[in-house]
């Protein structure tokens, strides 16, 4: 029940995350006897049980913390069986679509759970997901996932070809989702799960073609749709550091260049410091992100 | 349900005329002043949220000292797309201009004056925009593409059309952006998503949130949590903080089942030497014995949560140094997450660095988000020319033991 609700101390049956290090993190499902292998040493399982999540662990080389699941932990964790989506563009899905408690979503492709599992946190207990995969291994580990997360009262995965079949419900979400390779032949689909009351869209495409042909079809007269807007997220993630610039030798000593450099006012200390100016700064990592998708929202409001 | 998705008097609504928003409560007979628009809402009652209605334009006063009565404008349903009204949306694009002569405005003979006067005489937004055309020495001579431009552009000025949508964190949080951005610390709306899944917010959960954006972020959350939960919302000084946002999200009344709770930050403080004493409670401006009960025993039930150490969150999205705030706060339980908003990087350094040599936190990450809006269109799709150039930085991670 971990990503629905929140409990303080790690039972039998809980997944976990253990955390080794800022990148460096892997889900876990404690159970009775067990001992599991990390790179800091072994971790017996019935160590942690009925301890506070958040607690210290001392491993044979290291130290590790057991955290409580949540989706975005999740979502930097879990075994990628397909392409994923991450934090920034998850959550502006989350808000684009107007999702809360109760909400009703239907997803096409499940793929790795990645959004579904953020999609139910964010709907439960009053909500439901409706998600299809077309591809079967796929919707039945996804399936299987959920069951083990405790979240098979607010999810059905269903093995389906979305766009030849359409979602299995109709006229019942306030939002659908959209992650195939040709989202452009979902709308319709689109169109007849959601309420006739309105709703919201998200489709997110890696490629400006595909947008472009869902675009006009959302636009087409009698669609239903309105609002398109498309956006892109770059988020940078920065790390605090001191740095040290070092000072040429221009030689202070010598009156003329000092006054130069210093001048009258003798308010920077800055320039009189001998070896290095040192401060505390953001350093970006080298790469990040350039790119992840385009998201596509609109609003769904048959006449 | 369609009911639920019916506009109701004595609700706030957000009002749309040509991608402006504003949120008004609709009161019985009450005139709306909204974009050059006077009128009354009455006719709205009973359609559904969406709907496009025309409404009608009003003679506009000649001086300010006019007196002269203004006759409101009459609200009318419409089917108008108003996509179909946005003058970028054509499907094809002229050749090129290389025949176009800058008459420098003097094609069009109407002027200024003229249309003042036409709309003092009681003309219709589509009577003035037939005069606009017919005395327009060069609108034969364009193409029908820009043809279809002028006119599009005419009518969005001269037809009023406006649409009543249903308030919530998306429009509210819009509206603030464009609207009045230093009210929200110029926080923008991929920032209050990435808040919201950041601090996990979730149903049924308890929320400290430390706000100076009016009450969107505390709205936002208290949407998420769906009526169930808790939300201590701390704020600084006595005097009760500019919560305005909020009732535009018509939340229910302050009953038994509201999750929203006052305290004040110097309160906190107290609480943190070991003081458990409430304050406060002498300045409630309610009328009535049992919504101050109530309040009294929202207010019992915060320190409750704030005592007892029970946070599963912490929002921290205001004005203020966040350093000292957050480490008041940190009381929330293990493994719980904390968000910190600021529109500034370095106070943020500096609590990333405290919060690490502290070891009362993992998982820190410090992050600032570029979002680029697109124009899609056949042929004609690029980012948007104007971009937001930055929307404040947050601190994220987990409160964990440091021992």
């Amino acid at each position: 029940m971990g990503f629905t609700s929140f409990k303080s101390n790690v039972e039998a049956g809980d997944i976990v995350i253990i955390f080794m290090g800022h990148d460096s993190m892997f889900p876990l499902y404690v159970k009775k006897g067990e001992i599991s292998q990390t790179k800091f040493g072994a971790i017996k399982h019935d160590q942690i049980i009925n301890h506070k999540y958040g607690t210290k662990f001392t491993c044979s080389r290291g130290w590790v913390y057991v955290l409580h699941p949540t989706p975005e932990l999740w979502t930097i964790t879990l075994p990628h069986r397909t392409q994923i989506l991450y934090t920034a563009d998850i959550s502006m899905i989350l808000f684009q679509l107007d999702l809360k408690p109760g909400s009703v979503v239907c997803e096409s492709g499940t793929g790795s759970g990645s959004l579904s599992h953020a999609i139910i946190r964010t709907i439960a207990p009053t909500g439901f997901l409706h998600t299809v995969e077309f591809h079967e291994d796929r919707a039945n580990k996804a399936s299987l996932e959920f069951k083990k997360h405790g979240l098979a009262d607010y999810v059905t995965v269903y093995n389906r070809d979305v766009i030849k079949l359409g979602f299995p419900v109709t006229s019942v979400a306030d939002a659908v989702f959209l992650d195939i390779p040709s989202p452009d032949d979902a709308i319709s689909a689109a169109a007849n799960a959601l309420k006739q009351s309105g709703g919201r869209l998200c489709s997110f495409s890696p490629c400006i073609e595909q947008v472009q042909r869902t675009c006009t079809n959302l636009r087409q007269q009698g669609s239903g749709f309105k609002d398109v807007q498309v956006f892109e997220l770059i988020r940078r993630s920065c790390n605090v550091k001191r740095v040290f610039v070092p000072m040429a030798d221009l030689g202070l000593d010598n009156d003329e260049v000092r006054s130069k450099v210093v001048g009258e006012s003798n308010v920077l200390p800055s320039v009189t410091q001998k070896h290095a100016f040192c401060c505390r700064t953001c350093v970006l990592p080298k790469e990040t992100y350039g790119h992840t998708g385009f998201l596509v929202f609109a609003t769904y409001q048959p006449n | 349900n369609m009911a639920d998705n019916e506009i109701n008097l004595n609700t706030t609504v957000i009002l749309e005329r040509n991608s402006v928003l504003k949120a008004v409560k609709l009161v019985a007979n009450k005139v709306i002043v909204f974009e050059k628009l006077r009128f009354k809402p009455d006719k709205a009652v009973g359609c559904n949220y969406g709907t496009v209605f025309k409404v009608t334009l009003t003679p506009q006063r000649s001086s300010p000292w006019c007196k002269r009565t203004i006759a409101n404008g009459e609200m009318e349903i419409t089917d108008q797309d108003l996509d179909s009204l946005d003058t970028n949306a054509d499907d094809a694009q002229g050749k090129d201009n290389r025949s176009l002569v800058d008459t420098h405005g003097k094609s069009q003979t109407i002027k200024r004056e003229n249309i003042l006067e036409m709309k003092g005489e009681g003309a219709t937004g589509e009577e003035i925009v037939k005069c606009l055309v017919e005395n327009s020495s060069s609108f034969n001579e364009k193409t029908s593409f820009s043809q279809n431009k002028y006119l599009k552009k005419k009518k969005k000025k001269y037809l009023s059309y406006i649409r009543i949508q249903r308030p919530n964190s998306r429009l509210i949080c819009q509206l603030y952006q464009e609207r009045e951005p230093a009210k929200i610390c110029n926080m923008r709306m991929e920032t209050m998503s990435q808040i919201l899944t950041a601090a996990n917010i979730k149903h049924g959960c308890n929320v400290g949130v430390v706000e100076t954006c009016s009450g969107v972020v505390l709205g936002s959350v208290l949407e998420k949590l769906g009526g169930k939960g808790c939300v201590v919302n701390l704020h600084n000084g006595e005097s009760p903080p500019n919560l305005f946002a909020i009732s535009h999200f018509n939340f229910p009344e302050p009953d038994s089942d509201k999750s929203d709770n006052d305290i004040t930050m110097d309160t906190v403080s107290e609480q943190s030497n070991g003081c458990d004493k409430t304050k406060g409670d002498n300045d409630i401006k309610v009328s009535g014995k049992k919504r101050r009960e109530n309040r009294l025993k929202h207010q019992q039930r915060a320190w409750g949560v704030l005592e007892n150490k029970l946070l599963d969150a912490v929002v921290v999205v205001c004005k203020f140094h966040p350093t000292p705030i957050l480490l008041c706060l940190l009381d929330l339980q293990l493994s719980r997450p904390f968000v910190v908003y600021s529109e500034h990087k370095e106070p943020l350094m500096e609590l990333f660095v405290r919060l690490s040599i502290s070891g009362s936190a993992i998982n820190l990450q410090l992050t600032d988000t570029l979002t680029r809006q697109y124009q899609v269109l056949p042929e004609r799709t690029h980012p948007h020319v104007m971009m937001s150039s930055g929307g404040g930085y947050l601190l994220t991670g987990l409160k964990i033991t440091n021992s």
